[in-house]
């Protein structure tokens, strides 16, 4: 790819090769630390070439983990193999280079196409980015959120949203993580004893993806479906247990129903609009860093933009 | 045109095989659940798209690959309802293979012959030219070890694939082309004879005798561009080129007499260039000494912020303008090679250089500034600096191919002039890597033995026409008709007899041509229902013509038309009624009188025994 070289100087590093659904939260260390490295080598800005499916995973981890950033943090890469010269890899590499470049934005988010055509990729939010589509090359939407800024291949940056620029602090690099976090789906017939599971297995926080505004079973005429006592049961031996929603897009609610009530004060924690795979990555982030009552305070408290106050209009399927 | 006997091709080496490519009639495409019937469809959206010149899975650039993408075009792609999925734009994986269509295609690998291998691989063929939003085209070798006879003679077969058809062109400019992806991904069956053709005759002969075997299986599609022959030839000291494009096949053997006669002049001008002592020379820019010029394309070019650049060939005097096909000349050669890049063409010495508005001193300046000296010419192109810049690189590079060897090329056949125009380099080797999103096929041996035990005799099916048609000339000429399968599907599907539906399909249609019908346009559909109207009575023969002029597309259409024009068959009781309105002396006169007011809703024999039973 000749014109790469005309956007920047580039130095490349090989962390690893591996299928994105392999890695593990080790993986995302290296990955932090390797950014923080080159960042204190003088880099202006980063792309890091990713296997689409568990991306933005590794987005939203690298914002809780890359604190204060110098510069852009680009995850990139592509849905069609770049064997064929229809390949998205192209625009999508070329597009992230003149984020990372040229853009003022100091926050990590994924840049790939904005459409099924190649004229310009979104960078979106790296806590508010998720992929939506099994093969689309337009797969990555933002969720609750706009894109911060769309980027054309011959170098037009437009910014669409406010975002974090560098305020020359230095890094704050927290690789800290704690693997024993689940996510865990309710639906109708959904057996509560998973919960039970986990907290067998040592296991030290729970998302729970609800429906709607955050439910969970709470009074169904089978008594056996309930996940009231199980949550409450997780809560007092010592887990951090938040709630997120299956809709994704919205904010769960701890006060509109009775059941949601009832779920908030068996301890269980709703956490605002932020995407349930965020929830889980944030909450072992916390955990792998901080005190339990601390995580359990900044659980649904914005930190890198994971959370919204404000839900805009015109945020919805964008 | 005077045909040669093949003694003298053969002593020309002329070598010759053929590339037929024959859609299939499936419900749906090869790898998605798209239709496949190419029916009218409705445009639902449209993606743009950028190709790129990338090295597959085996590492090598190809140079056909790389001259097209250095065109840096932008793609459309116009998107059907029915007939573009997420396959189809590159934005999904394929689905399973078709069975219906590997079924279609075993059966013609059984009607050549071929053996099949044990397992499909399905592969990727690099496509440069954005046809193919994917940038490839998958293909799948069905059969190999084929053959046809033609005669006595036996022509090898050695390949056979079932691939996706590319999409139709809608509109192109050089920056530009629109595609439509709705034939795109169709099943095609590639059907490829070694190059044993002994002369365009005979080429001709094996392309209608290919395009018999297929329309012989009933589940091919007919009609315009649903088969296509690319041609291969080459004569000793010239090269392989490959013709496409050719709309008739009766005028396919003397397209390939003028490339015959064009690589063998390119083989003289070769070797008086070498006598010459000709070189191309670098290029310059001379845009300066225009600054105040007459000639009307390079001030306008100039005026538009245009460079011009000229180039010296030495030894080229007088070559460039030697007619190598009638009105074509190797100046010609040089400027479509130009014209890749998206200028209109190249100026030469050996034109007449007033007739541009050059004036004499413009002439000798120009030859000043480049060099020129006796037996030499030039070469000046112009237009913005980056596409002259790619104009003149291709120019020089046919210049200097001149020199050496006739380039090997993919040509287009010009169907009005009979001759082939450049259209770019042959592809080499390296444009097929394996598909990896699709796993290999096992082939089911005895299905297959099944079907070469069941290869269809061509003089059997000829016997049965003749049976049907009850008449020898129109069975013959049925046999070779596009039109045999919608013959065979008449007679299947309403039981209407062969002599009545092969006159229609055959002269009533070449009357309605000629009479300015669009025949082509006439549905299946359509044409099922007249006949199905035929034989339950309702109509007569002679409306059935009435109704075809029209070119219905539809069955609503046809019973429109048959309301409107009144066109219902008067019989039975109603015809006893309407002989009974009219007074006459005789029975023919009774006969002249009914049939000329009733001519299309009367059946002439229906009347006259009606009448020899009433005894008048």
């Amino acid at each position: 790819m000749p014109e790469l070289s005309s956007i920047a100087n580039i130095n490349i590093v090989n962390p690893m090769s591996i299928a994105s659904e392999d890695m593990t939260y080790i993986d995302w260390q290296t990955i932090a630390k390797a950014v923080a490295n080159a960042f204190n080598k003088g880099a202006r800005g980063i792309v890091i070439t990713h296997g689409t499916d568990t991306m933005h995973y590794s987005s939203a981890v690298l914002s809780f983990m890359l604190q204060k950033l110098p510069g852009p943090v680009v995850l990139t890469g592509a849905q069609r193999s770049g064997d064929r010269g229809s390949s998205d890899a192209f625009m999508n590499l070329v597009c992230s280079g003149i984020i990372a470049a040229k853009s003022d934005i100091a926050e990590v988010g994924i840049c790939m196409h904005a459409s099924s055509s190649d004229d310009y990729c979104n960078f979106i939010r790296g806590t508010k980015a998720r992929k939506m589509h099994t093969s689309r090359r337009d797969a990555f939407r933002p969720i609750n959120n706009k894109p911060i800024a769309r980027v054309s291949e011959k170098g037009n940056i437009e910014y669409l949203s406010d975002y974090t620029k560098s305020t020359g602090e230095s890094l704050e690099l927290r690789t800290g993580y704690e693997p024993k976090v689940a996510l865990v789906k309710f639906y109708p017939n959904s057996d509560p004893a998973i919960i039970d599971y986990y907290v067998e297995k040592g296991y030290k926080g729970i998302i729970i993806e609800g429906t709607g505004l955050g439910h969970v079973a709470i009074a169904p005429r089978e008594a056996a479906y309930s996940w009231l006592d199980h949550v409450k049961k997780a809560v007092d031996s010592g887990l951090v247990v938040g709630v997120t929603s299956q809709c994704l897009y919205g904010r769960v609610n701890s006060s509109v129903y009775r059941n949601l009530r009832l779920l908030a004060e068996a301890g269980a924690i709703h956490c605002e609009d932020m995407l349930p795979e965020v929830a889980l990555v944030k909450l072992g982030f916390l955990l792998g860093n901080y005190k339990k009552s601390e995580a359990e305070q900044m659980l649904n408290k914005n930190l890198v933009g994971e959370i919204s106050k404000r839900t805009e209009a015109d945020w919805f399927m964008v | 045109m005077l045909m040669r006997d093949e003694s003298y091709y053969k002593s020309i080496g002329f070598m010759c095989g053929l590339e037929i490519h024959q859609r299939l009639a499936t419900k749906e495409k090869l790898f998605c659940s798209c239709d496949a019937t190419l029916k009218e469809d409705t445009q639902i959206g449209k993606v743009v798209r950028k190709q790129r010149a990338v090295a597959g899975e085996l590492g090598k650039i190809d140079m056909s690959t790389s001259f097209e993408s250095s065109k840096n075009r932008q793609f459309i792609y116009n998107l059907y309802k029915h007939e573009t999925c997420l396959v189809d734009i590159d934005e999904e994986p394929p689905h399973d293979l078709n069975s219906e269509a590997l079924e279609i295609a075993l059966q013609i690998a059984s009607e050549l012959h071929a053996k099949v291998p044990d397992e499909l691989e399905t592969m990727r063929k690099v496509v440069v030219d954005g046809s193919d939003p994917s940038a490839f085209q998958r293909t799948i070798l069905i059969g190999y070890d084929g053959y046809l006879e033609i005669g006595k003679k036996r022509i090898s077969v050695p390949s056979i694939f079932l691939e996706e058809e590319s999409s139709g062109i809608e509109q192109s400019d050089k920056d530009t082309v629109v595609y439509n992806v709705d034939r795109l991904g169709i099943p095609l069956v590639e059907i490829d004879t070694a190059p044993e053709i002994s002369s365009p005759n005979e080429a001709m002969e094996v392309a209608k005798r290919i395009g018999l075997l297929l329309r012989l299986t009933g589940k091919v599609q007919r009609g315009i561009g649903s088969i296509r022959q690319d041609v291969n030839i080459s004569i000793k000291n010239g090269a392989r080129v490959e013709i496409k494009g050719f709309q008739e096949l009766d005028s396919m053997p003397e397209i390939i007499e003028h490339e015959i006669e064009r690589q063998a002049n390119l083989i003289k001008i070769e070797a008086q260039l070498r006598k010459n002592g000709a070189e191309v020379g670098e290029p310059s820019d001379i845009t300066e000494m225009f600054a105040n010029t007459e000639v009307k394309l390079l001030k306008n070019s100039i005026e538009k912020g245009g460079i011009v650049e000229g180039v010296r060939l030495k030894g080229f005097a007088k070559l460039l303008g030697t007619e190598i096909n009638k009105g074509r000349r190797l100046g010609t050669e040089i400027s479509d090679y130009a014209k890749l890049a998206g200028v209109g063409g190249v100026i030469h010495s050996d034109e007449d250089l007033q007739s541009y508005g050059f004036s004499s001193n413009e002439t000798q300046a120009i030859s000043k500034k480049l060099g020129i000296k006796a037996g030499d010419a030039f070469l000046l192109i112009t237009g913005q600096r980056e596409v002259v810049d790619t104009a003149m690189k291709y120019a020089i590079e046919r210049a200097k191919k001149a020199i050496s060897e006739v380039p090997k090329e993919t040509r287009s056949a010009d169907n009005k002039l009979l001759v082939t125009k450049f259209l770019r380099p042959l592809p080499g080797g390296s444009r097929m890597y394996p598909e990896t999103d699709i796993k290999p096929i096992e082939v089911d041996k005895k299905h297959y033995e099944n079907l070469l035990k069941s290869v269809t005799s061509v003089e059997q099916v000829q016997k049965e026409l003749e049976r049907e048609i009850e008449n020898k000339e129109l069975a013959e000429q049925m046999l070779w008709s596009p039109l045999l399968s919608l013959y065979n599907e008449i007679l299947n599907k309403t039981g209407v007899p062969g002599y009545v539906v092969a006159p229609i399909l055959l002269q009533k249609y070449t009357e309605l041509r000629r009479e300015g019908v669009n025949v082509e346009a006439i549905s299946t559909d359509a044409i099922l229902a007249v006949f199905e109207e035929y034989k339950a009575n309702a109509l007569t023969k002679a409306a059935i013509g009435e109704i075809l002029k029209h070119a219905p597309k539809s069955r609503k259409e046809v019973f429109d038309l048959i309301k409107e024009l009144k066109l219902q068959k008067i019989t039975g009781k109603r015809l006893e009624d309407l002989i009974s309105q009219f007074a006459a002396t005789s029975k023919d006169d009774l006969i002249k009188k009914i049939m000329s007011t009733y001519r299309l809703t009367v059946d002439g024999d229906e009347l006259s025994k009606l009448l020899n039973k009433k005894g008048k």
